[in-house]
């Protein structure tokens, strides 16, 4: 065999290397493409199941066998310092919100209103977000009287925001 | 009897009358003084019963079920029994929203930790988006519940996403 004869086996070969590269890089492609067109599925957000249960009256309970309702509604903690710091936060919101159902029931409107702590000046003051454009998650006041109302009893009370 | 004496006698009445007066006076204040210093003794506001108690799961519980258990007044004083069923369904929505809220906001500060204090609220727009935005600094929001903008913006991202709806009072 001689020296051309050689080297056209040897190209030869490689030819056959390359189709077969070729052909796995095809069917890489083929399967990625397949794995792009069907996107992951998207699971929507749901509270971790942990292990202290927070209870309607403010109570923390560590439990093994944990409550589905209570895990869904955001009342299960990892921690129990953090258990007990959303109880405050919990039981401010829910005793704020039963004073808004008063207020509001007094004064009649269809606002949004919340009410917020003014740390530099020690007192509550009411808060009017801009209905048409936004409102927050907090507003549970329909009228500036009712939430003024709330305030005068949240300052003679001396309600404490939860840190 | 001449005008001095007639003038004197007038004078006479009128001082018995004056004198007269300043103990009803002096009566009064004393009265209005008392009922003041008792209306002073404040009492401060408390939720009054309801009949109807949201469960931890948002579910309702009619009184009826458990009628006098001493429970009640412990969930009454947390602000979780409601005058009416009705009162008491639209609570659930409102507190199920904030405590899951409350629960996102902690998973997504424990990622994304600040150096600074401001804190970040979130704001339904009127398309329905959420959105965040930073609180003034000396304002005690209640609705506070994020650390850092990334953290307010990732938990907006999945609300977004998942298409939670916010209540309205």
């Amino acid at each position: 065999m001689n020296t051309h004869e050689q080297k056209l086996r040897a190209l030869e070969e490689r030819q056959r290397q390359v189709a077969d590269e070729q052909s796995s890089i095809a069917n890489e492609i083929e399967a990625l493409r397949e794995k792009l067109a069907t996107p992951e599925p998207v699971v929507p957000w749901e509270p971790n199941a942990k292990g202290y249960f927070l209870r309607g009256d403010g109570s923390i309970h560590k439990q093994q066998d944990l409550n589905y309702g209570a895990r869904v509604s955001g009342r299960v903690f990892a921690k129990e310092e953090e258990a007990e710091k959303a109880s405050e936060s919990f039981m401010f919101y829910q005793r704020l919100y039963r004073l808004a159902l008063e207020c509001n029931a007094k004064h009649t409107d269809f606002g949004y209103y919340h009410v917020s702590y003014n740390n530099s000046q020690l007192k509550w003051f009411v808060y009017q977000s801009q209905a048409s454009l936004k409102h927050e998650v907090t507003d549970c006041f329909t009228s500036i009287s009712s939430a003024k109302e709330a305030c005068d009893v949240l300052n003679r009370d001396g309600w404490e925001l939860p840190k | 009897m001449n005008t001095h004496e007639q003038k004197l006698r007038a004078l006479e009445e009128r001082q018995r009358q004056v004198a007269a007066d300043q103990s009803d006076i002096t009566r009064e204040i004393k009265e209005l003084c008392k009922a003041l210093a008792t209306s002073e003794q404040m009492v401060p506001w408390e939720p009054s019963g309801g009949s109807f108690y949201i469960e931890i799961s948002g579910a309702t519980i009619k009184r009826s079920s458990i009628p006098a258990h001493p429970i009640w007044t412990t969930w009454t004083k947390a602000g979780r029994s409601f005058k009416t069923e009705e009162a008491a369904a639209k609570a659930s929505e409102f507190f199920t929203f904030y405590q899951r809220l409350y629960q996102l906001a902690l998973e997504c500060n424990a990622k994304h930790r600040s150096r600074t204090n401001t804190k970040y609220s979130v704001y339904v727009f009127a398309d329905g988006l959420l959105k965040s935005f930073p609180v003034a600094a000396d304002a005690g929001h209640i609705g506070s519940f994020f650390t850092s903008y990334q953290s307010a913006q990732e938990a907006c991202e999945i609300m977004n996403r998942d298409r939670w709806v916010v209540p309205t009072p």
